[in-house]
Formats: C-alpha cells, sequence, structure tokens
C-alpha cells in the first residue's frame, strides 16, 4: 500500500499549517486520520483526491487518492443525481474560498449509496491561492433517516391534530380525555360550555371530583362507584372497546346539575399513557320532551278515564242519597208510630179499653206500614254503606293509581297495581266485557309504580276498545306470574286482532287507528319507553278474528346495572 | 181515574232501589215499575201503559239512547227523561235528540218528582193524548227548506261563532233543541238568561255543530211536496220577521223569550206537516190548521212542554192567536210577540178569512210601552219582512 501521509506534504507547501502543522506534536497524524469515525480527505483545487483516511478507503473500499487506482476522481463514487449539485458547489468555493458543504449520497463498498454531508475547508498558499482542500464525509444516512421519520411522523401528527381538533371542537356532544388516574387531559368546547369549566382550568385535576361527585338526590357519589371510572378501568384491563351508553348526572362548575348520556371508551396511547375518552350529551330537552310526551298521554287517558270514574262515583251518590232520604223519612214514620205508642201507654188515657189501645197501635202501624220498615230500613243502611265504600275504594284506587313516581324506583305490589288499574277503568270495559284476573305469586318488583300503573291502563282501554265492535260481549284476561327472577304479566282479549301490516307499527309513537278523540297513539309507544327504561320488554301476539296478547316482562330486581 | 204510571230503567239494581224507597211517599199517586235493562223496559211498555219513562243512558246490551229511540217510535205517549250520570258529550248528544228532559247523577229526588209531574200535565185542553202522541214520537225538528243552506253553513268547517249565533236564530229546530238543552243541568250550567245568543256563546260553536248535525242527520234529504214546501216557506219568513220586529216591540228583559217564542210560533204547524208528510193518507186541514183533528197550535204547545222550554215562550206560542189586552205596566212577551206577529201579518197577502185585528192591533200599539218610542211600527214591520229575505240571501253564499 502506498499512500502518503498528509503529514508529509511538508510546511514548505503552503502559508496555512497542514493538519500536522495544526496539531504540531509528535503523534502520528496518520494514526490520528485513521482513527476518526468519519471519512477524512485533502484533495486539490481541480479536484484530485491526496488523501484519504481509513474509514474513507473502509467504506468505499477502494484507494481515490492513488494513483493506481483507474477512475479515479472524486465524483466516481457520488450518486449521479447529486454529482451536478457536488460539482458546481466545489467550483463556486474554488472562486470565493468559503468552506465548502454539500449533502451527497456516496456509493459504499457494498454498493449501497448512503447519504453524506461533505465538509471541506480551503487551504492557502502564498499570495492567499488556495492550494488544496481539506475535507470530511459524515455518513447522516441513519440521522436523516430519523430525522424524516420525525418530520414525518411531526407533520402527519399535527395534521392529525388539527383534524381532529376541529371534529371534536365542532362536536354537539361533549367530550373529554382521563389519564389512568382520571385527571384530564383534554376538554372539548362543547364539554367546556355544558360544564362551564374552561379546559386549562381542569387541566390534570381529577373529572370525578369537579363534575361527578354528587348523585342526583344530592348524596356524594365516591370515585369507587363512579361508573364512569369503573367502566374505563375495566376497559383498559380486559380490553373492552367502549361502554354502552348510560345516564348520568353531571355538575356545572355553578354547582347546577344536568342530565347526560354518555359512554367511556379507553384510550390505550396518548400523551400521559392510557386513559379514557368519554363522551357525553346533554339530556335536558330530550328528558323534558318525554316528560311532556308522557304527560300528554297522562292527561290523554285521565280525559278518557275522568268521565267514567265520574260516572262510578255519580252512581252510588245517586242511591245513597236516595237511601238516606228513605231513611229520614222512615225514622219520622217510626217515630210517629212510637208516638202513638207512647200515647197508649199514658196513664192519662185512664180506664180506656185493651181493645181501644190496641186498635190505635194497629192503625198507626198500618199508616206506618211498619212491615215495610221492618225490611227496608236495613237494606237501605246497607245498601248505602255499600255505595260509601265503592265510592272510597274509588278514590283511594285513584290515589293510588295516580302514585307520583320519584326518580328511583322502589318495590311494587304488581298484582296491586293490575288491580287499582282495574278499578279505576273498570267503567271503560264493563259494557264491552268481562275481566278476568290470573294473578300468580309475584314477589315485590323493583320499578317505577306510576309508569307502570300508566303501561297496564293503556293495555286495558286497548283491549277494551278491540272488543268495541264484537257484537257479544268479550273477554279481557289478565295473568301475571314470575319466572325466575321476571315477572310475566300479560294483557288478552279475544278482540279482533291486529292485522300483519299493522302489526310492525303499533309501538311507534302516534300511530293510531283510533278515531279522533279515541286516542293520540302514544299509549303502546309509551308502554315500549317504560318497559324499556326498566330493563323489561313487550311484546305482542295477535290472530286476526281470534284476540291478542301482550305480554310485559320485568326483572324483579329492577334495572340491571348498565356495567352488567 | 187512573193513577199515571212512570217506569225507571237502570242496569244497577241499588239505583232502582234507592228511587223505590225514596219516591215511596208518591206511591199513593203514582204507579211505578222498575227495569234493569232495555228489553225488559220494552216489554213492559208494550204491556201495559206508562206516562213517563226514566232512564240511565249507559248500560250493557241496549243503551239509554237506544231505548229510549225505540220509545220514541212505538210509544211516543210516553215522555221520556234521560237520568245519567254520564259527562261525556258525544254520548250526551246521541240522546239530546232520544230524551225529552236530561237528569244529571246525582240528582235529589225533588228534581225527579218535579219533571215527572210537569210531564204527567198535559196542555191540550180537548186534545190531550192526541197532542201528546203527535208531539211525543219528535225526537227533532227539520229545518225548514228556506233555511237548509244556512245550516249546510254552520256545518261547514269555517263556521264562527257569530255566524253559529245568527244560524241558531233564524233555525226553528235549532232554537228549540239549544233551549231544550240549556234548560237542563245536563250540558252544565244554565246561560243566565236563556237567549239562544248566550246559549251558543256558553256552548261553543263545535258542540252547536255536533247538536244541528245530530238533529239534521234524522231527517232525509228528500224534497217536500211542492205545496207543502210552499206554505213552509211563507211560515219561516214569517217566523223570522216576527222575531226580527218583536226585537223592536219588547221590552230590553223580554227580548231573548220574545224572539224565541217568534220563531217557535208555528213549530206545531212544522210537524205536523212533517208527521203528516210520512203517512200514506195525510189528514192535514191546512186551512182549519188541524192535523187528524188535533190543532196545529195544541200539537206545538205541547211540544214546548214536553222539551222544558220557559214558560213565557210557551205561554206566548199558545196564546199567539189570543186576543190580549196588556195592562199598562208592561207589555210582557206574550202581547209582544201577538203585536209583531199581527204587523208582519199586514204586510202579508192575507187570507180575508183570517179576519182582520185592526181594532186590537191599534189597541196594542197604543200601549205606553210602545207609544213611548217615536217607530212607524207598519214600516218597522216592512223592514223586517225585508230583513228575513236578507238572511236567507246571507245563508245561501
Amino acid at each position: 500500500m502506498s499512500r502518503r501521509p498528509a503529514a508529509q506534504t511538508g510546511p514548505g507547501q503552503g502559508d496555512r499549517p497542514t493538519p500536522g502543522d495544526i496539531v504540531n506534536t509528535d503523534i502520528d497524524v496518520e494514526l490520528l486520520a485513521d482513527a476518526i469515525p468519519h471519512a477524512v480527505w485533502v484533495a486539490a483545487p481541480q479536484g484530485t483526491l491526496e488523501y484519504l483516511n481509513r474509514r474513507a478507503i473502509d467504506y468505499t473500499g477502494q484507494d481515490l487518492a492513488s494513483p493506481d487506482t483507474p477512475g479515479g476522481g472524486c465524483y466516481s463514487l457520488v450518486h449521479p443525481d447529486d454529482r451536478d449539485a457536488a460539482a458546481r458547489q466545489w467550483a463556486k468555493v474554488n472562486g470565493t474560498g468559503a468552506p465548502y458543504a454539500v449533502d451527497c449520497r456516496i456509493r459504499g463498498a457494498d454498493g449501497l449509496f448512503r447519504w453524506h454531508s461533505v465538509k471541506a475547508t480551503a487551504v492557502r498558499g502564498d499570495a492567499g491561492r488556495i492550494v488544496r482542500w481539506i475535507g470530511t464525509a459524515t455518513d447522516v444516512e441513519d440521522r436523516n433517516a430519523l430525522e424524516d421519520r420525525e418530520r414525518r411522523s411531526r407533520l402527519e401528527s399535527q395534521g392529525d391534530r388539527t383534524f381532529q381538533s376541529v371534529i371534536v371542537d365542532s362536536m354537539a356532544e361533549g367530550l373529554y380525555t382521563v389519564d389512568g388516574d382520571g385527571m384530564l387531559t383534554a376538554l372539548n368546547s362543547a364539554g367546556a360550555r355544558m360544564l362551564g369549566w374552561e379546559e386549562k382550568d381542569l387541566l390534570g385535576r381529577s373529572v370525578h371530583a369537579a363534575v361527578h361527585f354528587r348523585r342526583p338526590d344530592g348524596t356524594p357519589l365516591p370515585e369507587s362507584e363512579c361508573s364512569l371510572l369503573g367502566t374505563r378501568l375495566l376497559g383498559v384491563r380486559t380490553g373492552a372497546r367502549s361502554t354502552p351508553l348510560t345516564d348520568e348526572t353531571f355538575i356545572r362548575k355553578d354547582g347546577s346539575t344536568f342530565p347526560v348520556s354518555c359512554s367511556a371508551a379507553p384510550l390505550k396511547m396518548g400523551a400521559t399513557g392510557p386513559g379514557a375518552v368519554i363522551v357525553f350529551r346533554d339530556m335536558t330537552e330530550v328528558r323534558r320532551a318525554e316528560l311532556e310526551a308522557r304527560h300528554d298521554q297522562k292527561l290523554e287517558s285521565l280525559g278518557r278515564l275522568s268521565a267514567g270514574l265520574a260516572h262510578e262515583i255519580n252512581t252510588p251518590i245517586q242511591f245513597v242519597g236516595d237511601n238516606t232520604r228513605f231513611l229520614a223519612s222512615a225514622y219520622q214514620d217510626m217515630l210517629e208510630l212510637l208516638l202513638v205508642y207512647r200515647t197508649c201507654m199514658a196513664k192519662t188515657l185512664g180506664e180506656m179499653a185493651w181493645d181501644e189501645r190496641t186498635r190505635l197501635a194497629q192503625e198507626a202501624e198500618t199508616k206506618a206500614d211498619v212491615e215495610y220498615l221492618a225490611s227496608e230500613i236495613p237494606v237501605a243502611a246497607s245498601q248505602s254503606l255499600e255505595g260509601v265504600e265503592r265510592v272510597a275504594s274509588l278514590v283511594r284506587a285513584m290515589k293510588s293509581f295516580s302514585y307520583k313516581d320519584s326518580a328511583e324506583q322502589s318495590y311494587a305490589d304488581l298484582n296491586e297495581a293490575i288491580r287499582t288499574t282495574l278499578t279505576v277503568a273498570r267503567n271503560e270495559v264493563k259494557y264491552v266485557a268481562d275481566v278476568t284476573l290470573d294473578l300468580g305469586e309475584l314477589p315485590e318488583v323493583m320499578c317505577h309504580r306510576g309508569d307502570l300503573n300508566q303501561v297496564f291502563l293503556n293495555l286495558l282501554i286497548n283491549a277494551g276498545d278491540a272488543l268495541e265492535g264484537k257484537g257479544e260481549r268479550g273477554e279481557i284476561r289478565i295473568t301475571s306470574r314470575a319466572e325466575g327472577p321476571t315477572a310475566v304479566i300479560s294483557f288478552a282479549d279475544n278482540g279482533s286482532g291486529i292485522p300483519e301490516h299493522i302489526k310492525r307499527s303499533i309501538f311507534e309513537p302516534f300511530f293510531t287507528t283510533k278515531e279522533v278523540g279515541r286516542g293520540t297513539g302514544q299509549g303502546l309507544a309509551l308502554a315500549r319507553a317504560v318497559l324499556d327504561k326498566h330493563g323489561g320488554s313487550i311484546e305482542v301476539r295477535s290472530v286476526v278474528g281470534e284476540g291478542t296478547t301482550f305480554t310485559l316482562r320485568l326483572p324483579v330486581a329492577g334495572k340491571p346495572a348498565s356495567s352488567a | 181515574m187512573t193513577m199515571p204510571r212512570a217506569l225507571f230503567v237502570d242496569d244497577e239494581p241499588h239505583i232502582l232501589d234507592g228511587l223505590r224507597r225514596s219516591l215511596r211517599g208518591k206511591r199513593e199517586e203514582w204507579e211505578m215499575a222498575f227495569a234493569t235493562d232495555g228489553a225488559e223496559a220494552l216489554e213492559l211498555l208494550g204491556r201495559s201503559r206508562y206516562d213517563v219513562v226514566v232512564s240511565d243512558m249507559r248500560m250493557p246490551g241496549m243503551d239509554g239512547a237506544e231505548l229510549l229511540t225505540n220509545i220514541s217510535k212505538l210509544h211516543p205517549e210516553v215522555a221520556r227523561v234521560v237520568l245519567s250520570g254520564h259527562i261525556e258529550p258525544e254520548a250526551a248528544l246521541r240522546v239530546a235528540v232520544a230524551g225529552h228532559r236530561f237528569l244529571t247523577k246525582p240528582s235529589d229526588v225533588e228534581s225527579v218528582i218535579g219533571v215527572i209531574e210537569q210531564l204527567l200535565v198535559r196542555t191540550s185542553v180537548s186534545h190531550q193524548s192526541e197532542a201528546r202522541r203527535i208531539a211525543g214520537g219528535v225526537r227533532s225538528i227539520p229545518t225548514l227548506p228556506e233555511h237548509t243552506d244556512g245550516i249546510v253553513a254552520l256545518l261547514a268547517p269555517e263556521a264562527n261563532l257569530a255566524y253559529a249565533v245568527q244560524a241558531a236564530l233564524h233555525d226553528i229546530g235549532l232554537t228549540a233543541k239549544l233551549l231544550q238543552l240549556s234548560n237542563s243541568t245536563f250540558f252544565g250550567s244554565r246561560p243566565r238568561n236563556s237567549s239562544v245568543e248566550s246559549i251558543v256563546n256558553a256552548m261553543g260553536v263545535p258542540t252547536v255543530q255536533a247538536v244541528a248535525g245530530a238533529g239534521h242527520a234524522l231527517w232525509s234529504s228528500e224534497p217536500w211536496n211542492p205545496a207543502t214546501e210552499l206554505h213552509l216557506r211563507t211560515v219561516w219568513r214569517h217566523a223570522v220577521a216576527t222575531a226580527c220586529l218583536v226585537d223592536v216591540v219588547a221590552s230590553p228583559a223580554n227580548r231573548p223569550h220574545s224572539q224565541a217564542a217568534a220563531l217557535l210560533q208555528d213549530v206545531g204547524r212544522l210537524i205536523c206537516l212533517v208527521a203528516a208528510g210520512e203517512e200514506p193518507e195525510p189528514t192535514v186541514d191546512l186551512a182549519a190548521a188541524r192535523y187528524g183533528g188535533v190543532p196545529f197550535r195544541d200539537v206545538g204547545v205541547e211540544l214546548l212542554h214536553l222539551w222544558g222550554l220557559p214558560p213565557p215562550i210557551v205561554t206566548a206560542v199558545a196564546q199567539r192567536d189570543t186576543p190580549q189586552r196588556p195592562d199598562s205596566s208592561g207589555l210582557g212577551v206574550t202581547a209582544a210577540v201577538r203585536t209583531a206577529h199581527l204587523l208582519i201579518q199586514q204586510t202579508e197577502s192575507q187570507d180575508p178569512s183570517d179576519g182582520t185585528y185592526d181594532d186590537e192591533l191599534a189597541l196594542l200599539l197604543s200601549h205606553p210601552q210602545l207609544k213611548a218610542q217615536s217607530i212607524d211600527w207598519h214600516q218597522a214591520a216592512e223592514k223586517a219582512s225585508a230583513q228575513a229575505g236578507q238572511w236567507n240571501g246571507r245563508g245561501r253564499h
């Protein structure tokens, strides 16, 4: 190997020191150059390579500085696409003497091009003439790739972020993300508006402690019982995708509350590790509309009931009044009779004959019609009491029927609820049908009793209406059974049945086959909504000409928790 | 003399027991029978004579409306009373054309006795049962041909309250029916002065339409016999013109009753012609104003009595053809109607056989109440006649 160490160029060759001069020690410059993990080269201004260090020779696999190497020249290993730029730059700096710097791909011994950052400094001789260039070539392939990737990913993530934040911020739903500890990592503008909190106020704070710490009834909701947190943690552990919609109550910054429907989904990656994203919707208006619809339906059935109830109450009042008038006049008759007896007993009558006294008494008895009074008064009294009891039980049933549900469910005897409903609605069906109750053993069911009363009433009235045009008296059969953890209640009529093409629509709101004024078509839609709310179901089985059966299924223990 | 007989029908036995006991005080005056359903009631009616039937409305099988309709056809001489605890308007309207009087449950026994005793009275002196039979069968009074368009316009959805008042004020049947209904507690509280206008205002357009429609539905659209139709046109025009004029003649307090009486003055003629129209060989004598020998007026008065119209109206109709000599303190409804009737009669081509009442009219017009107003009464009558024609034009749209 014949290499000319740069040190051998000697001090006389220029004003500026050679590498050897610069170091100016006894250190072997060639060794030093070889120890540098970059390519080091020396070239004449016209481009002829005069020296290459070990690294350079090892990389290219040839010593281009050697006059023995065929096809020499500094550009022979530069990627053809980069050659022009490198040559232009070389020509330029040879005119000005400015530092040379160019990025280009250089072919290695394996035939593959790798990016190199090539830099060189001019060495001037007498009169400032450039006599040679000392340069380096640093392999930047790995760095470039890294930067590329970083740049690309930076751009991409910026784009994603922009895109995502536009979507997230223009959503009508509120959205926030939390880290694994439930601390807020982001809150969109809809969510901020609904909650009254700015994102920056809550960042890094526990969302639960800020917006979810109380139950609707005002009692504290500990984090350990929070379904959103619970499902999030569960989600991360089990890899579940997202929770179904659950109804929650959130608290605004000012302390007021509002109902939300929300779902949580685990977030496996994020700036701060795994967490969850929670999307929620303000249900205030929806709940109000639901309430109004239910109120409308209640008013509708009440309007219909009130006419019947008036009849059911007016009838006993009529005969109780008549009987009481009779009892008053009967008392008068009896009193007059008594006075006659008293007269007969009076001493002042003196020696009046027994016959005479008996005659007087008998006359009075005939006038008073004692036999009739004796037989009628007890009956009149008992019928009056019966009438009073009828009104009283009806009023009790009305009170029980119009039971106002609180937001919470409670245990109720559904058989009793069915009897109550039948009492208040008897007048609606008694002219068209006989109602048979086949009520089995039922445990008390966790439910909204007032809502279920309404459902029973709607089904009973529907059954009565189905029998209206029948021509003969129909039958309505109400049964209840417990099937394991489920209460099963059915309302069956032997009326006209529901044609197949209508059956599909009967649960839709405002669908009705009744004439105007008889129904607004909310009854069955409401029934389905109520059953859904209870985690139950309502099904219909109907055969045209034979009758219809509605079957309700209710979980005895109430609606199962949404996380189950 | 046989005792009057009353029949009570209710599906609730306790109601019948209560009535039986509380009406026991009447056992010396009436014979009473009780039935728990419509079929039994019809059977009892078929077996013996009854004067009054008191029925519940809602009953299984044959309901009250159906029962009373059957009775109106089979036994028109039986007065029909509804005693019901039902308050639905639709059901109420169904019996509005079937019953004569309406009572609500709970009603005290005095009200029940009062209504029955009124209905036991026959107004006709010489033709008690015949007048009762003809008037009793009437469930609604047909609209006169002259006013059919007015009723059709009233039944249109766009009819407003002002129009409903005018239509009712010009329709004999509707006026009579509204007064009948408003005079019972059945349709809510009674309007204070029983004027047709206040009744319509209190009921509202939909109810008035329903009442008019229920009455209208009973009549076929079959044309009248041409001679009868011409006659009825004259009757209607005379009634409407008298009603217009009496508005000026009567004192303000008497106006509502006077107007109604003027409009209803020939209701007997109308229902007799209707009844005769349904017979193969009508026995109507237009000249003598008799149907089957019964004076039209007796039938009309019996109808108004059965329907429970206010007594001043019934009296004014009864005495329309009776010369009046009101004392100077007040003209009264009857004299006001008679005065307006005679004035309108003068504007029409009279049948000379009716005789003239110039002397009586002069006397009536010299009554202080009328003299005080500087009105040319004959001119006012001409104007009222013209008005009657104008309403007709408006009714036709």
